[in-house]
């Protein structure tokens, strides 16, 4: 048996722990009780000492102060003091107390009558003058106030440390006694305390100098107690600390009533404490003993419970080293023998069963050669698929990447096209409206007007391409607000009333008071691309605008009596360029835009689009938050009919840095019987007003002009220069980079292309406004 | 051997001293066949006149008590200048080349002499003085006397306490004789005498004791002065003189007050003065203090404090003096 197995290393170490740790805990415990006692009985040596020490000390400042008061008894109230009795028994005093170097009798008056001394001559006198002063008088008074007063310790010639004690005498207005005490006295009382072999006591003032001490140089030399010692109040404890020798000593102090001394006593802590040590040494050996003797009996106990264990780990080796005859032979009597038992029967059932698995083992291992060559085969199948996969995988993902670089470049061609397109449109649109009104026949008119009606059709496609383009590329934001759902329903029915009125159509939109919190352009395009759709699909009927309140929502929905829309294309209804029923791509319909814009439009705003039809009609919905209702309905109306006449003689200014725009706004309102400024430039204007006595009346200006300014600009230069805030219309092709707050007074922007009706129609709306310089602004 | 005991260190022969293992120690080091010895540890005295045997016996008692550790080590010399600068000065010299460890000056004339011929500052001093060693700038301050010595004094000018302790025992008697000493170099006595006798309207007569020829030609001296009392304080002249003094005093039938007891001894009426009967066993203790190491000059020089009133009535003419029971009353001794 090994002996240094796991198991018995185990066993020993519990063995060891538990009867070594029981004897280590127990002893360590008796040790601090031990200590803990001897240092309670040591403080209280100590402190007996000290008592005794300081009672000595005591008994010494008693006697002395009965002495005294004995001598001072001698001036009695009532009665004038007789010196030379108190001068005979201050002699006697003297004889009596060593002590006492001198005397000193002071009268009620304060002043010293008889002075007696054992070096200097008595002295004597009548106080005739002044009473005395010094430190004996002041002393002196201290004692009037408490009966008997003590003075701090003093060195006179630098040696014997003296101390001054008053005792005033019986009555309000006697004298009293002052004594000069030399404590060298003292020096026998403390030089007799000894504690144990070499402990001693000392005295000390409240400094910390020393009275009295057994080593009388020290006193001499005025030294104080070290630092280490405690000299404060009666703790009854044990301090330790270093003396005088540098010894390392254990110490207990007590006071003195009276003068605020201490006496201070000391024992070396090897001394001391030697109690203490002693008993933490015997009880050390004796913990060292029994962890010793547990180590011993683990040892013993260990190898024997470990041995029978031992051989079984070695027989369980030797079997699983293929050793199958292994047979124990552990006599033990117990548990373990009966497992050796088990473990013998079952060595031989393993040797039985060993033949019957080897045979076993051979036909699964045949199996298992045949399973794993048709997995080998399938594996090589399934790599090749994957490769076939990762390559349409590959060419997936380019054609993803093509596609959308495509949209990209495809979004950005139309945004620029579109723009670029805008202002010779606007041009065309004009001219052509202005050709209308100068041809007078009537088949020129007509084939004018189909113009006309192209023209439209582009600028429709324009604004729709320059839309979708913009909220392809992310460029609009929504600025949410809050405003009344009225005007923008009454733009809705001007603007399309026409329209559909041309087409046999009845277009009927309702009326709301409700306020909703939305992106009003957004808004409104959406409903302006619901409304034209519904008009262009529908050929015979109605269309239906109507604003439902629900909850906080105000669903507003279109319905018309149109085509319908067929089950298989409403997956594609807001798809880009599809159209139902345009297999010819005639793009007089459109581009198959509008609804892909109201979509993407919706989408921005977070508003729920739905979509209902059938064979005889399509219904679209979208629900827009309502946040409350005005208490009437109210939309922009034009003045009064005299608008035709106000356009008439209105004087118009127009800046427009493209000469072919500014050519046509300047003939179609002169057409209009305008009388017209065209310039180019916002200082061109200027100059050219100063040649006018009249005040414009309308401001007709492009937003981005050549010359840097803008278009907000150049209407805030005006209508300083006339001092007048006239109305104003903003031209330009790029609606986006206006801010609202550009924009002061009657103002109303118009996106390029804009035809010469429509352009009429605003003139007289703001013309016909009398409130010119009211903060509206308008858009379109 | 010799060399190994050379070789022992103050401080290791402190340390030694200071367990008490010193004779061990010693006796243990290498030593050849004739047998353990250890270095000699000399101290010395000197005297500038003549001591009592007496006084040195009972010196040598105490050094050797206080030394009991190293008694076997312990040698003693003495040496007496008697009464002589010039014996003193090469009695002082001589002590000097035997580098004792510690030099006892029996007085302060003889501490002076040492200090002034040392050479940096060793050996250490212990003196026992009858002046005051502050005055004659011996010492820095009685608590750190610095300069490597330290002793005992039994100096405290009482010299004006003696005519006022004179004038109550002898009221009547107001002319009063002051034998002094002219040569001695602390004048604040002779201030303290006169002022006393001012304050207590005596006349005072000063007699200068160190005139030539004085002390054998007192009796004739003082005769004609007519005095009713006298003072003698313990001046080295009536010091030495003192069993002559006493002798001449008492055939002049005058009340004279000593400053010493030995004075009575010698059949003096009163004294008044120091008692300090711890003189002797104090320079012993400061001998081992200063062999134990520590500086001579950081132990303070210690002052009388017990002073006693001894009337001698076995005086010659005592009982006719008529001396005042209030005196009587305040004796700490009284001689019958």
């Amino acid at each position: 048996m090994k002996r240094e197995s796991p198991i018995f290393r185990k066993y020993l170490r519990m063995l060891v722990i538990s009867m070594g740790g029981l004897a280590f805990v127990v002893g360590m415990v008796h040790m601090l009780l031990v200590a803990e006692t001897q240092r309670k009985a040591v403080a209280e040596l100590l402190n007996a000492e000290t008592r005794t020490a300081s009672g000595q000390i005591q008994n010494f400042m008693d006697n002395t102060v009965g002495s005294l008061k004995w001598i001072d008894d001698l001036d009695e109230p009532g009665t004038p003091p007789d010196y030379d009795a108190i001068r005979d028994a201050g002699y006697r005093l003297l004889r009596r107390a060593p002590s006492v170097v001198g005397l000193s009798f002071f009268d009620s008056r304060g002043c010293e009558r008889l002075s007696i001394s054992r070096i200097l001559p008595d002295t004597r006198s009548t106080c005739s003058d002044v009473p005395s002063a010094g430190p004996r008088a002041e002393i002196l008074a201290h004692a009037r106030a408490q009966g008997i007063a003590f003075s701090s310790v003093s060195f006179p010639d630098g040696s014997e440390p003296h101390l001054l004690l008053a005792i005033a005498s019986r009555g309000q207005n006697t004298g009293g006694l002052v004594a000069e005490i030399n404590l060298k006295v003292i020096h026998d009382s403390v030089a007799a305390i000894r504690v144990g072999h070499s402990g001693i006591g000392f005295v000390v003032d409240a400094s910390g100098r020393l009275i009295a001490h057994p080593d009388q140089s020290l006193v001499l030399r005025q030294s104080k107690v070290p630092a280490t010692f405690v000299v404060g109040t009666d703790s009854g404890g044990l301090n330790f600390a270093t003396d005088f020798e540098g010894r390392r000593v254990a110490t207990a102090s007590r006071g003195i009533e009276g003068p605020t001394w201490r006496v201070i006593v000391e024992q070396p802590t090897s001394e001391a404490l030697a109690p203490v040590y002693a008993a933490l040494w015997t009880t050390g050996a004796l913990v060292l003993a029994a962890v010793l003797i547990s180590l011993f009996a683990g040892l013993v106990v260990a190898g024997r419970l470990a041995q029978p264990l031992s051989q079984l780990r070695d027989g369980a080796a030797r079997i699983e080293k293929g050793d199958l005859s292994t047979q124990l032979n552990i006599a033990t009597g117990d548990e373990i023998e009966e497992v050796a038992d088990g473990f013998n029967r079952m060595a031989r059932a393993l040797a039985d069963s060993r033949g019957h698995l080897e045979a076993k083992v051979a036909d699964r291992t045949a199996a298992l050669v045949a399973t794993t060559q048709k997995v080998q085969q399938q594996a090589g199948k399934l790599t090749e698929l994957n490769a076939a996969l990762e390559l349409r995988l590959q060419d997936a993902r380019r054609r993803k990447d093509d596609a959308e670089r495509a949209n990209i470049a495809k979004t950005r061609f139309l945004a620029v096209a579109s723009h670029d397109l805008r202002q010779p449109m606007h041009a065309v649109s004009l001219l052509v409206g202005l050709l209308g009104e100068k041809v007078s026949e009537p088949e020129m008119r007509n084939i004018v007007k189909k113009v006309q009606g192209s023209v439209d059709a582009m600028g429709e496609l324009f604004n729709t391409l320059l839309d979708i383009s913009k909220l392809d590329a992310g460029a609009i934001q929504p600025a949410i607000e809050e405003f009344a759902i009225a005007g923008l329903l009454d733009r809705v029915r001007r603007t399309f009333e026409p329209l559909a009125e041309d087409k046999g159509l009845l277009l009927s939109v309702a009326t709301s008071t409700a306020i909703v919190q939305t992106d009003a352009a957004l808004l409104e395009r959406i409903i302006f691309n619901l409304v034209s759709n519904g008009i262009r699909y529908t050929h015979t009927g109605s269309v239906l605008l109507r604003c439902e309140p629900e909850d906080d929502r105000l669903r507003i929905s279109v319905a018309d009596t149109g085509i319908g829309i067929a089950e298989e294309y409403r997956e594609r209804i807001f798809d880009e360029f599809f159209q139902i029923a345009n297999s010819t791509q005639d793009r007089s319909n459109g581009l198959g835009l509008g609804l892909s814009i109201v979509k993407r439009c919706a989408d921005l705003l977070g508003h729920d689009l739905s979509m209902q039809s059938s064979p005889s009609g399509s219904r679209f919905s979208i629900d827009v938050p309502c946040v409350g209702a005005t208490d009437h309905v109210s939309g922009f109306t034009p003045g009064a009919r005299a608008v035709s006449e106000r356009l008439a003689n209105a004087f118009v200014v127009i800046v427009d840095d493209d000469a072919d725009s500014r050519f046509a706004a300047e003939a179609t309102y002169r057409q209009w019987g305008c009388h017209v400024l065209a310039v180019e430039s916002a200082h061109e204007v200027i100059f050219a007003l100063e040649e006018h006595l009249r005040s414009p009346d309308l401001i007709v200006s492009d937003y981005q002009l050549a010359s840097g300014h803008t278009g907000a600009q150049v209407i805030e230069a005006v209508r300083a220069y006339a001092e007048n805030c006239m109305p104003a219309i903003i031209v330009t092709a790029d609606v986006g980079r206006l801010q609202p707050n550009q924009l002061e007074g009657s103002c109303m922007v118009l996106q390029k292309p804009v035809g010469s009706e429509r352009l009429k129609e605003v003139s007289e709306q703001l013309l016909a406004c009398d409130t010119a310089c009211d903060a509206l602004v308008l858009r379109t | 051997m010799a060399a190994s005991v050379t070789c022992l260190s103050r401080r290791r022969f402190c340390s030694l001293l200071l367990f008490g293992a010193l004779p061990r120690s010693i006796a243990s080091s290498p030593s050849g066949p004739s047998g353990p010895t250890a270095r000699p540890i000399l101290i010395a005295l000197l005297s500038t006149g003549h001591n009592d045997s007496a006084t040195y016996e009972s010196l040598q008692t105490h050094l050797k008590d206080s030394l009991a550790s190293i008694v076997p080590q312990l040698r003693i010399t003495i040496r007496e200048g008697g009464f002589s600068s010039e014996l003193l000065v090469s009695q002082v010299d001589e002590i000097m080349t035997l580098n004792p460890s510690v030099l006892i000056c029996m007085d302060l004339s003889a501490a002076i002499a040492a200090s002034a011929r040392r050479r940096n500052g060793n050996p250490p001093i212990v003196f026992l003085a009858h002046d005051d060693p502050l005055t004659y700038k011996l010492i820095q301050s009685y608590a750190r006397p610095g300069n490597n010595l330290t002793g005992v004094t039994t100096f405290r000018c009482v010299d004006g306490k003696m005519i006022e302790i004179l004038v109550d025992a002898f009221p009547n008697r107001r002319r009063i004789g002051y034998l002094f000493d002219s040569t001695a170099g602390d004048s604040r006595c002779n201030e303290q005498a006169e002022e006393a006798a001012a304050r207590l309207r005596v006349d005072l007569v000063k007699i200068d004791v160190a005139a030539h020829g004085f002390i054998q030609e007192m009796g004739t001296r003082l005769k004609p002065l007519h005095l009713d009392a006298a003072i003698a304080p313990a001046s080295a002249p009536i010091w030495q003189n003192r069993h002559a003094v006493v002798e001449t005093l008492n055939d002049l039938s005058l009340p004279v007050i000593y400053e010493s007891t030995l004075f009575l001894e010698e059949g003096g009426l009163m004294c008044y003065g120091p008692v300090r009967t711890d003189t002797i066993p104090q320079v012993a203790a400061y001998v081992r203090k200063i062999l134990l190491g520590e500086p001579a000059g950081q132990i303070p020089v210690e002052q009388p404090t017990l002073f006693e009133l001894a009337i001698n009535l076995r005086a010659p003419h005592a009982a006719h003096f008529g001396i005042s029971a209030a005196t009587l009353r305040r004796a700490d001794r009284i001689l019958q």
